[in-house]
Parts: C-alpha cells; sequence; structure tokens
C-alpha cells in the first residue's frame, strides 16, 4: 500500500512542478511600442515632471473593467513614472470591508471604487460632523494641465455623470454605468407576432402569455427577487414609475403606504408569478442563467448582463436576444441608472497622481482600447458606434428615461444618509414576506411606512 | 532547592494548561469588550467609531420586546440544531461503526470521508444552491420518483439546508468515532465473544460506555457550531424565502451588515452567547459527573 | 473462502453512503471542466468534451500558486502550534485532579464565544495597532484562538482512552512522565491525533472571514480567492469548482497518505490490567 502511495504522491508533485514551469515561464513579448500623439506626449511629460515615482494603492472591485484597467496600466506607468498597484475584491464582501474601514474615520488608499448607492452618504459625512472622506474632483477636471483635451468629460453620459456627484459636485468618474433594460427572444416574439413591451401593462400580459402559452418557454420573465438587497433593487425599478415612493427628500415624509406605492408592490408580486419556478431564490446570477438557458422570454435587468447574453459559451441563445427600453410606467418614464465609479479618497496624499491615472483609464482617447480589453461603454460617443446590439437600446434607456425627475427622485434616495440602512433592511423583510404571502401588500406597506416614519421622527428630531 | 521543585511540582498540571489559557484568554478580551461596548450602543456600521451612542439596556429591550424576527430566528435555530446534532450523532456512530466491523478498504473510505468537511462551507452552499435549483442535479435524480420540487420555497427551504449542512459535517463524527473506536481496548470485547454476547448486547454495555464521553465531548463541539452555523445557511438562501430559513446568525448578519445597525447586531450575538451557554453549560455538568 | 453474508450486506450500505458523500465533490470537478452553459444545462450534462480553461487560467490569469503558498504559510504553523500549544493541556486534562479543572476545561470553549459579531472589527483594529496588518503572522495568531480549544477538548478525550495504567507501568519501569507519553501513550493515541490534526488543518485551510478582512495583499490565502469569481458579470462556476478542487486536493492526498494512521497500531491484548 505505501509504497503505491508513495509513487502517486510523487507522480502528483512532478506534474505539480512541470505545470508551474510550462505556466510561469517567460512569455514573448508584448507589442511594440505605440505611437502617441503630441497632446498626450506632453501631458504625460508634465505629469512625470510633478509626481513621476509615485506609488498609488488602487482598491478595486472584480468587474471586466477592472481587468481592462489592469491591462492599460503599464502604458500609463511607462509614460508618467507612477507605480500603480491595484487590488480587487468582489462586490459583497468588499462593502462589508470598507464598512469597517470607515469605522477609523479614513480610507487608507489613494483610489478606490465606490457604488453609486454609498456616494452620497460618503459626501455627506462632514454635514453629520463625521470627517470628510472623499474629495471634490471638479476642480481637477477644470484644470487644462491634469485633464487634457482628450479625456472629454462632457462625452460620459450625463447620467451616470450624475450619479458620480452629490450636492452640485463631482465626487467621481464612472467607470461601470448600467442601466436596467427588457431583454426579449427575438426570435420568439417574431413567431408569435408580439412587440416588445412599452408599458408595464404590456410587460405583464407578454409575461402572462410566454409563461401559459407559449411551450417553448416555461416562464415569461426572469426577474430578482430574493429577499435582502435584490428585491428591493427590482421592486424599485418599478416603484417609481408607478408614481409611488419610498421617501420624498424635499419634503421628508414618507410614501411607503401611498396608493401608488402598493400597487407597484403588487404588480411586482403579480409579474414574478410568470417567473420561472424558485424565483424567490434568485439573485442576478440565477435570473441571468435562467434566461440563457433559453427557459424564460423575457428578461428584465441590468445591462451588465448583456456582453455575457450575447456569448455562446454562457448563453444559448445568443444572436436570438432583442434589447428593449425600460417600459413607461402609468406616472412615467423612469428607468434606474446604477454604477460604479472611481473616486479619490481625503486620505490620499497623491491625489493629483490619481486623478490622472482616472485620466489615463476613462478618456475618451483611450476608449477604443478600454473597449476592446472588455471594458463596460460609459460614453455617449460609445454607445454611438452601435458596436453590439444593445448599445443603442442602453443609450436611449439612458437618455430618455434615466434622467427624469423620476429617475433623479429615485436616486434621491440614496441621498438621505446614513441613519437610513436600517430602513431598507426592515423593508427588504416585508416585502419578502410579502412575496411568500405571509401577509398582503397592504400590510407590507403599512410595515414600511411606520417604520420610514420611526426613523424620519429621529432624523428630524 | 529541592523544596522549590517539590512546591512547583504540585502546579505541574496548571503550568501545562497556563500557556493555552493565558493565549486563548488575552485575544479574547479586547473582542469581548467591544462587543460589550456595542451591545449598550446605537452604532451605524460605516461611521466613524467615535459616533456611537451610549444607549444602555435598549437593544437588548429591542431583541426581546420589539424584534419581531427574534422568535421565529430562534426556532429555526433550535430545530436546526436539533436535527443537526442528533442525526449527524446517531449518522456518525453507526457509519463509524460499520467501518470498524469490515478490514479491507476502511481506510480508505475514512480518508475519502473527509472530502466533504474538506470543502469550503461557503464553496459547499455555492454549489448546493446550484444543485438545488429547479433544473438541477438534485431534481434530476427525484424526478423520476415525486416529480420536481421547488426548493426555494417555504415547505422545502429549511429540509434543504438541512441536508446540505448534515452532508458536510456528518464526517466530522464519522472520523473522531471512528478514531475513538479503533483506540479501544481489545480485551472487553474478546472476553464477550467467549462468552458468546450478542453484537447488540456488545454494543451496549462495552461499546457505549467507553465512548460516551467522546460522545458528549462531540456532542457539545457540534452543538455549539450548528447553533453559529453561517456560511452555509447564507449562501444558499440568504435566511429566504421570506425568512423561512433564517437562523439566529443570519440575522445577526443582517442586521449588523445589511441593516448596519451595529449595536443591536451586537446584542443579538450576545443573546446568541446565552442561548448557547443554557444549552451546553447542562451537557458540561453531565460530562463532568460522567467519570468513565 | 465462507463469504459472510453480515459483511457483503456492510458492504452495499457503505456503497450507498459514500455514494451520497462523494457524488456532489465528484459532480463539482466534472462541472471543472465545463463551460458555463454546460454547467446550467438540464439534464445534466455527463458526456460532453472537456475544457482545461478554468485550470489554465486559475494559474496564470489569477496566480493559485500565490495563494497556496500563503495558505500553507497559515495552516501547517497553525496546526503545528495548536498542538504543541493543546496537548499539554489536554493532557493534564485527561490525567491529573486539581482544583477548577472541569471550571478550567469549559471556559475554553466559553471564552472563544464571546467575540462573535466583533471578532472581527476587533481583530481588524488590533492587527493594524500591531502592525501585522497583511500578515501571515497575524492569521496564525488568530486561527489559534480558536483552534487551541479544539484540540483541547477533543485530544482529552482520546487521552482518557488510552488507559493511564499502561502509562503507570511505563513510569514505574523507569521512565519520565514525559517518556512514558511519548512510548506508550502517543502510539495509542495517535488515531486521535492525526484526526485532531486534520481537523485543525481544515479549519484554518478554509477560513474565510478573517483571511478576507485581515489581509490586503501580501497574505491573501485561497479561500479570498472565491470572491473574484462572483462577478458582476455572473459566477464563474468553472473557476468555482476549479478552485475548489485544487483546493482540496492537498487536504485528500495527505488524508490518504496518512490514513494507515487512522487505526491504531497496537494490540492492547498483551498487556493485562
Amino acid at each position: 500500500m505505501i509504497p503505491k502511495i508513495k509513487i502517486v504522491t510523487v507522480l502528483i508533485i512532478v506534474v505539480a512542478v512541470a505545470s508551474i514551469f510550462y505556466y510561469a515561464w517567460p512569455k514573448a513579448p508584448g507589442p511594440g511600442p505605440v505611437e502617441y500623439p503630441e497632446s498626450v506626449l506632453s501631458w504625460a511629460e508634465n505629469i512625470r515632471s510633478k509626481y513621476g515615482g509615485t506609488e498609488l494603492t488602487v482598491v478595486m472591485i472584480t468587474h471586466p473593467s477592472t481587468d481592462a484597467f489592469k491591462k492599460m496600466i503599464p502604458e500609463f506607468e511607462n509614460l508618467t513614472g507612477i507605480k500603480v498597484n491595484i487590488s480587487e475584491y468582489d462586490e459583497v464582501t468588499y462593502t462589508d470591508k470598507l464598512m469597517v474601514m470607515l469605522g477609523e474615520g479614513t480610507i487608507p488608499y489613494d483610489g478606490f471604487a465606490c457604488a453609486m448607492e454609498l456616494l452620497p452618504t460618503l459626501a455627506m459625512y462632514p454635514e453629520f460632523g463625521y470627517p470628510e472622506m472623499i474629495v471634490p474632483i471638479d476642480d481637477f477636471i477644470a484644470d487644462k494641465s491634469l485633464t487634457p483635451e482628450w479625456f472629454d468629460f462632457e462625452d460620459i453620459l450625463p447620467a451616470y455623470r450624475d450619479i458620480m456627484s452629490y450636492g452640485g459636485k463631482t465626487y467621481g468618474i464612472m467607470m461601470a454605468g448600467e442601466t436596467v433594460m427588457v431583454m426579449y427572444r427575438k426570435d420568439l416574439f417574431e413567431k408569435y407576432d408580439k412587440e416588445p413591451p412599452r408599458t408595464y401593462d404590456e410587460l405583464l400580459d407578454l409575461a402572462k402569455f410566454f409563461k401559459e402559452e407559449v411551450p417553448e418557454v416555461e416562464a415569461g420573465v426572469s426577474i430578482r427577487a430574493e429577499t435582502g438587497f435584490q428585491n428591493m433593487w427590482s421592486w424599485g425599478n418599478f416603484l417609481y414609475g408607478y408614481g409611488g415612493g419610498m421617501i420624498d427628500p424635499t419634503t421628508m415624509t414618507a410614501e411607503f403606504n401611498k396608493k401608488e406605492t402598493v400597487d407597484s408592490l403588487k404588480y411586482f408580486i403579480n409579474l414574478c408569478e410568470y417567473g420561472p419556478v424558485g424565483i424567490l431564490g434568485y439573485s442576478f446570477p440565477e435570473a441571468w442563467a435562467n434566461f440563457r438557458e433559453g427557459k424564460s422570454a423575457m428578461l428584465v435587468e441590468a445591462s451588465a448582463a448583456c456582453p455575457g447574453n450575447e456569448d455562446p459559451e454562457q448563453s444559448v441563445v445568443a444572436g436570438k436576444i432583442g434589447y428593449a427600453k425600460f417600459p413607461t410606467g402609468p406616472a412615467g418614464e423612469c428607468a434606474g441608472v446604477y454604477g460604479t465609479g472611481i473616486l479619490i479618497p481625503a486620505a490620499s496624499e497623491h491625489k493629483e497622481a490619481m486623478w490622472s491615472l482616472i485620466v489615463w483609464l476613462t478618456s475618451k482617447y483611450n476608449s477604443p482600447k478600454y473597449l476592446e480589453y472588455g471594458g463596460v461603454a460609459n460614453r455617449v460617443s460609445d454607445l454611438e458606434k452601435k458596436t453590439y446590439p444593445y448599445y443603442e437600446t442602453i443609450l436611449k434607456t439612458v437618455m430618455e428615461a434615466g434622467n427624469t425627475p423620476l429617475a433623479k427622485k429615485m436616486r434621491a434616495y440614496y441621498a438621505i444618509g446614513p441613519d437610513f440602512y436600517p430602513l431598507w433592511l426592515s423593508c427588504a423583510t416585508f416585502m419578502g414576506q410579502a412575496q411568500v404571502g405571509n401577509i398582503t401588500p397592504e400590510e407590507a406597506c403599512d410595515e414600511m411606512q411606520a417604520a420610514a416614519e420611526t426613523i424620519i421622527a429621529k432624523f428630524v428630531g | 532547592m529541592i523544596e522549590k521543585w517539590k512546591k512547583l511540582k504540585k502546579y505541574y498540571p496548571l503550568l501545562l494548561i497556563l500557556p493555552a489559557f493565558i493565549y486563548v484568554l488575552v485575544w479574547v478580551v479586547y473582542p469581548t469588550f467591544l462587543t460589550l461596548k456595542f451591545s449598550l450602543s446605537e452604532y451605524t456600521l460605516g461611521t466613524p467609531w467615535s459616533a456611537a451612542k451610549f444607549v444602555g439596556l435598549a437593544n437588548f429591550k429591542w431583541v426581546f420586546f420589539e424584534d419581531w424576527e427574534f422568535v421565529p430566528s430562534l426556532i429555526t435555530t433550535l430545530e436546526f440544531t436539533v436535527v443537526q446534532v442528533v442525526g449527524g450523532l446517531f449518522a456518525g456512530l453507526g457509519i463509524a461503526l460499520l467501518l470498524n466491523r469490515i478490514t479491507k478498504g476502511r481506510n480508505l473510505m475514512m480518508a475519502l470521508f473527509i472530502i466533504p468537511i474538506a470543502l469550503m462551507p461557503s464553496m459547499v452552499g455555492l454549489t448546493w444552491r446550484l444543485f438545488y435549483s429547479y433544473d438541477g442535479i438534485v431534481n434530476f435524480f427525484i424526478e423520476p420518483l415525486f416529480g420536481k420540487i421547488n426548493w426555494c420555497s417555504t415547505t422545502f427551504a429549511l429540509p434543504a439546508i438541512l441536508i446540505t449542512e448534515f452532508w458536510q459535517w456528518t464526517p466530522f463524527f464519522v472520523l473522531v468515532f471512528f478514531a475513538a473506536l479503533t483506540s479501544l481496548p481489545q480485551e472487553p470485547y474478546e472476553a464477550a465473544k467467549i462468552d458468546g454476547a450478542s453484537s447488540w448486547l456488545t454494543f451496549k454495555d462495552i461499546t457505549l460506555p467507553s465512548l460516551k464521553r467522546m460522545i458528549l465531548i462531540v456532542t457539545i463541539l457540534r452543538s455549539i457550531e450548528a447553533l453559529r452555523s453561517f456560511d452555509i445557511i447564507y449562501t444558499l438562501f440568504g435566511g429566504g424565502p421570506g425568512i423561512a430559513t433564517q437562523t439566529l446568525s443570519i440575522h445577526i448578519q443582517r442586521t449588523a451588515f445589511l441593516g448596519r445597525m451595529l449595536g443591536r447586531g451586537s446584542a443579538l450575538s450576545l443573546v446568541l452567547v446565552l442561548i448557547t451557554l443554557a444549552i451546553i453549560i447542562p451537557m458540561m455538568w453531565y460530562f463532568t459527573r460522567s467519570r468513565s | 473462502m465462507k463469504v459472510k453474508f453480515g459483511n457483503v450486506v456492510i458492504y452495499v450500505v457503505l456503497f450507498f453512503i459514500m455514494l451520497f458523500f462523494l457524488f456532489p465533490y465528484f459532480w463539482m470537478i466534472l462541472s471543472a471542466f465545463k463551460t458555463p452553459v454546460q454547467t446550467y444545462a438540464y439534464p445534466p450534462v455527463w458526456i460532453f468534451t472537456p475544457t482545461l480553461k478554468n485550470f489554465t487560467s486559475l494559474l496564470t490569469d489569477y496566480n493559485i500558486l500565490f495563494y497556496l503558498k500563503n495558505t500553507l504559510l497559515v495552516t501547517i504553523p497553525t496546526t503545528l502550534l495548536a498542538l504543541i500549544i493543546g496537548l499539554p493541556a489536554a493532557y493534564s486534562f485527561a490525567r491529573f485532579r486539581f482544583r477548577f479543572k472541569e471550571g478550567l476545561f469549559a471556559s475554553f470553549l466559553i471564552l472563544q464565544l464571546f467575540p462573535s459579531v466583533s471578532a472581527l472589527i476587533a481583530f481588524y483594529f488590533i492587527a493594524h495597532s500591531i502592525g501585522l496588518y497583511d500578515t501571515q503572522l497575524m492569521l496564525i495568531l488568530a486561527y489559534l484562538v480558536w483552534n487551541v480549544p479544539l484540540v483541547i477538548w477533543l485530544m482529552r478525550g482520546f487521552v482518557e482512552e488510552a488507559s493511564p495504567e499502561v502509562e503507570e507501568s511505563a513510569m514505574v519501569d523507569g521512565y519520565s512522565r514525559l517518556g512514558a507519553f511519548f512510548r506508550v501513550t502517543l502510539p495509542s493515541i495517535l488515531p486521535g491525533l492525526m484526526v485532531t490534526s486534520i481537523l485543525v488543518f481544515i479549519t484554518a485551510w478554509n477560513e474565510f472571514t478573517l483571511a478576507y478582512f485581515l489581509t490586503e495583499v501580501n497574505a491573501k490565502t485561497l479561500p479570498t480567492m472565491v470572491g473574484l469569481f462572483r462577478t458582476q458579470t455572473g459566477t464563474m462556476w468553472g473557476m468555482i469548482f476549479g478552485l475548489s478542487f485544487l483546493s482540496t486536493l492537498p487536504v485528500v492526498i495527505l488524508a490518504l497518505a496518512i490514513r494507515k494512521h487512522f487505526v491504531t497500531g497496537l494490540t492492547f491484548g498483551a498487556i493485562k490490567k
């Protein structure tokens, strides 16, 4: 017995060592030196003379855009002489870790990725008497020596710029912007002579139709419904278009038990009934997988799903997908706009150098490379090129439905402050109870209303 | 000199324990202090620690009188723990006994039993989440018998997490019991064989008493872990659907990290500690009394 | 050769039990060679053209060897130190009688209950204060807090099983207590020692939360890699399964290699009580 094990062990070690050598062997050198235009070289020269030799520590989330950035960094380092260290985290645990760090009162990096949900709260800290966490970057943008012509700030989608700012000041540059759309099976819609939904009611009718009458799919619509962050996110996309609201930031009143809010919850629960079995456990991976396996006719999801939808290794319905703007609700157009951007912490001692890195990574000049490496498009000029079938829809959704007053009201919720995190949790739990049928939507909304009013009273008082 | 040595010898047993005790004590002090401090404060995670406001016992009042999720979570936790401990004991002991009866291949099987516990709990949760999907491998095997089951429903979510946790942890019982069984002295068994005792009697009168202490130790250890089990339950259904699979540890996580209410979360976790103590202290007392 | 019917039944039962406990692992490994489409397919895909992309990606793009190195640097010292610190205490509890014995014994388990939710924050703060943030040493120190009590509790049970009389007779023959322990007791508690070591090893190897919060760049261990595959563009199942497989491989090989020692080599029949 023992000699046999020894042989097996030795064999395994040999294979392991061999693979290490094979894969760690120095790779062939990359492409030759790039020709840069004069404006780039003079900018780089300026940066190098002032900040060359600095070392930057940047924290990012795991994301295709981050992968694209990592490929663009060697050029930056060569041009400016600034060294960049990037560490990556998955989104959920990253937020938890950030929360713990914030306890110490400082973000100890030169740059970090921040989701639009968190940005307003961080920007508001001085108003609460907490230390400053992030710094506005408007001055950097205006400084011509730091921000060259080929960066083109205005080219970034207006709604994306909006969610990266607070109180009129810009705090970050969008790296992975997204919006919510309806993705549908073009082939099935053609076969059954259906048009993509333009209103909430049409969406519901189509979902019902495809679930009940179409044998090719098992569900009408695939959507996130898991209790926690996900179900609130999903419902939130429909809530404001119904005319409902959570907390009106201008009047500081709770709107959970307004008729429109209750109706929107009923609508959402209704919509889920035409979804796949087990939808109550669906976070975005499950929702996407269901659609990509061809089991549902529609997918209501963030545009981050698009690239994978069209990848044959991930999706059996690649090439058969149509993309529609998020439908209009009874109260008007309102599409959720989300995203993660790169921000500069107040504690950074190399703010200008960090800004030059951001300029390099997100500029219009570098956009072709960035997109080629797999980055998410955030610029009007890129989306207008219609490189992919979904670009046009993303542009349309964000431009037309992403900056309406309703959409702005939706985003204003995040600008209320850290005292309102508990509200999100209560709402998610009560919504979950309504989804499983333990309480009615009316009761759920009443509970949310009560919770909101308690917090408002404490906040105002 | 010899006098000093003799005096020290008296403390010999304690000296063997001292390094371990001091080590654990030292590291536990500050975290415990922090938990206590937060449990008496109102503190939003993500704000500076200095912003924590002292509120006395308000958080505990909330736990016992205002938190409607406390009792359901407590019940789920207790159900979960009982099933895991009792199920694991029976299954683990049973399998270990079976392994002990055969001679060929038992070491190999024992070694392979490592596999479920060698996997990361969150990995196990993630994988079984995939398995439990409506079009997953579990339903594939069940379909011919019962038809496909919606595992993410209020009826089946709890059984799902019970099965998965059982899958990962039973090997713990098997390994410990098997090691204990093979270390038992052989003469009583030989004597019993000569006397012609049945295997059930042998088990009842020889094996079981010899294993009693080990069984208690393992029960106490597993109870503690089951009461605070988190990764598998969280990655499987996140405590859902609704709060169908929400145990106290999930409730604590959601309160402290999703709701960012660290004060209440800390109070809840201290309550969980007290509940754990209430359960294991009687077991420990019984252990003390059961001299072998 | 008479084949005992009872034995056959036992083997059959054990076969099905092993099937239950091992099938998911087998399925995970199989799926590590699949594309995402094949992973989600229903009916499940058994025969397909495998792809090595996941494994090669783990090695080159994700640099898994770096994480492996860190995990080894943390796990092996933790296991050894936990045994060195815990075993004497376990022996003491098993053999001697003294005041506060059971209280002390219980306290090992009770003490490590209290940190709970704030353990994370507390250790994070401590790590920064003593300058050990993002080091393997910090992880070792933290892991010992939970593993030493585990060693003490499990090994006490195993040492108690080994009869003290045998030790006594060895000491009568002239060995010191330590010598008697090594000569006589150790061989008989070897199975228990092996099991305890493996359990500690696994606990340290798989620990995620503290590893995530207490490291940044230098000391990241294998469990922290899981986060890299739960991206905004979906869960990369093939990578996760590949990581699972590679991560459990060392432990499984170790267990297989030392499995002879799960059974004690001594026969007690020789020594009369």
